[in-house]
């Protein structure tokens, strides 16, 4: 957009705009240059980094005027003589503005994050959090996926967020571009096929590198769904087999954030820390009707049946899920109870069908069936 | 870019305000509340407007915690960064134009010097001795804009010369300046 000129005209003034000493209209002109030159913007970069270490870089210089050569000022402290041509006012800011600043910004608390996306906002960040700790080498650790490491895993999720993200109307500059052919692919290719690409791509990264994509993506999608409108939120996207609700696919990412942060977890030797009860609520939620479909598409279809899911645990609740298609019969043919958190692995592919542990009353083969399947979610 | 100082314990107290703990939002204020007031104290020369700079950048930091993006530099420098563009607003507003259009003669004739008690307040030690490397008329023209808060057209007209003299001498200055430091091995 700028002129054939615009270059030239805003590297003369990269050094007065690294010293905010440009007005308002140079301002304009040398931001919107700097998203697409990439030498004005390092420079720029450079010169705004050489000016942020102008002031002094001690780390305790609040309230602690023992601080050898920074001597407290001798201005009274009132503000009235406020401007005078030499000395200066307390350079030490007054121990009372900590409460005040502190105040200010508590009572303008940020506006909730709105419940469709809370689950994926928790989970990314405890899984931000997993990653704070972790020292440099443990990226290179094995999950118990595939053969991928903590970072592979990451670029997966970052991968598969990204395919969300397109349609909130999140660009995220910082991840490699999607090959344009991967809207013909069925589903489930375009999506293993999207995080074969982030993956190549991380691999040539530092870790932080692919953090911050992922964590900056992340932080655009939750900002993208406080903005939306309902109608937005029920807007039905392709995303793997089939085409769900966005809010659906929200809870998708939140599980599948989850149960990767389990595996990473579980990859460091720390213990699980399951989502909040409420979170996990609508990620169950959102589950059965997948459940359903996958059932619907399944060899294990059983066409008028119905069974009923009794969950109990961390919380709890009662779904009934038609075994396949046709008219749901009155009363399900059967009864499962088992604990949520574990028909939550089972559903994320981290439990063995055969192993779990419930009760049935009905149809012993329908449960059988259902839990199979349920099992089969084709989750990484 | 590299960065001299471990980045970890930022990010992790910026995950924290992320999450709105308050515990974490105290801890980020006693370690650069400091220097974000000093920086607006010289700049204004005017307590009040000092705290609320101070105010302004903390609130900010506060409400958009994912405005900062640690690959771009650590929080020390975006926390400054903020401060000193909040500050020179101040300054610019009409009414602070007109009292300071009364201290400007002064000025005229005593530039901002690196050995000047009011800057040097301000300043850090090495930046200091990386300052004191540049020529004369870069090092005034930096000083002006960046501690008196004046544009490079009111730093030109304040010393004297035209304003691409101003900008260029800006320019290589800040330049110079990047290359002293990161040679000494500072950021950047």
């Amino acid at each position: 957009m700028s002129a054939p000129d615009g270059h030239d005209r805003v590297g003369e003034i990269l050094g007065a705009w690294a010293l905010d000493a440009c007005g308002p209209e140079e301002n304009r002109l040398v931001a919107a240059h700097l998203a697409e030159c990439g030498p004005c913007a390092d420079e720029a970069r450079l010169l705004g980094a050489a000016a942020a270490e102008f002031t002094e870089s001690t780390e305790s210089a609040t309230g602690s005027p023992a601080q050898g050569a920074q001597a407290p000022p001798v201005l009274p402290a009132s503000p009235s003589p406020a401007v005078t041509a030499g000395p200066q006012p307390h350079r030490l800011p007054p121990p009372r503005l900590r409460a005040t600043v502190l105040a200010a910004a508590f009572a303008r608390r940020r506006p909730d994050i709105p419940a469709a996306v809370a689950p994926y906002a928790a989970q990314v960040r405890a899984l931000d959090r997993l990653l704070d700790a972790l020292p440099p080498a443990g990226w290179q650790t094995r999950v118990a996926v595939r053969d991928w490491s903590v970072h592979d895993m990451l670029a997966h999720l970052a991968a598969l967020d990204g395919v969300l993200a397109a349609h909130l109307g999140v660009a995220e500059a910082m991840l490699p571009p999607s090959t344009p052919d991967t809207s013909t692919l069925d589903g489930l290719a375009a999506l293993q096929q999207r995080t074969a690409e982030v993956q190549a791509w991380s691999r040539g990264q530092q870790p932080a590198r692919t953090r911050a994509a992922w964590r900056a993506q992340a932080a655009a999608m939750v900002a993208a769904v406080a903005a939306a409108s309902a109608d937005l939120l029920a807007t039905r996207i392709d995303y793997g087999e089939a085409r769900w609700r966005i809010d659906q696919v929200l809870l998708a990412r939140a599980f599948e954030t989850w149960i990767h942060t389990e595996d990473i977890r579980g990859a460091l030797g720390m213990p699980a820390v399951p989502p909040a009860p409420e979170h996990i609520d609508q990620i169950v939620d959102a589950a059965m009707p997948i459940l359903e479909g996958m059932m619907a598409a399944s060899r294990f279809s059983h066409p008028d049946r119905a069974a009923r899911i009794e969950l109990y645990g961390v919380s709890g609740g009662e779904w009934t899920v038609r075994l396949g298609p046709g008219l749901p019969p009155a009363t399900p043919d059967v009864t499962l109870r088992l604990d949520m958190l574990e028909f939550c692995y089972l559903f994320g592919g981290r439990r063995d069908p055969e192993g779990i542990r419930y009760d049935v009353s009905g149809d012993r083969r329908l449960a059988a069936d259902l839990l199979t399947v349920a099992a089969g979610n084709p989750h990484d | 870019v590299g960065t001299a100082e471990p980045p970890e314990q930022h990010d992790e107290l910026v995950s924290r305000l992320v999450d709105g703990d308050e515990t974490a939002m105290g801890r980020v204020y006693d370690l650069y509340a400091g220097q974000v007031y000093a920086l607006a104290a010289r700049v204004t020369r005017d307590a009040a407007a000092a705290e609320d700079v101070t105010q302004e950048v903390f609130v900010h930091l506060w409400e958009h915690p994912t405005a900062f993006d640690p690959e771009r530099g650590p929080l020390r420098g975006w926390l400054v960064m903020l401060a000193h563009r909040r500050a020179v607003d101040c300054v610019r507003r009409e009414e602070a134009r007109r009292r300071r259009d009364r201290i400007s003669a002064d000025y005229a004739l005593a530039l901002p010097d690196i050995a000047d008690g009011a800057v040097t307040g301000v300043l850090g030690e090495r930046v200091r001795a990386a300052l004191s490397r540049l020529p004369d008329e870069q090092r005034a023209t930096i000083l002006l804009a960046y501690f008196e808060g004046m544009t490079y057209r009111e730093t030109a007209r304040t010393l004297g010369i035209p304003e691409g003299t101003a900008k260029s001498r800006m320019r290589l200055g800040m330049q110079r300046l990047a290359g002293l430091l990161r040679a000494e091995g500072i950021r950047p």
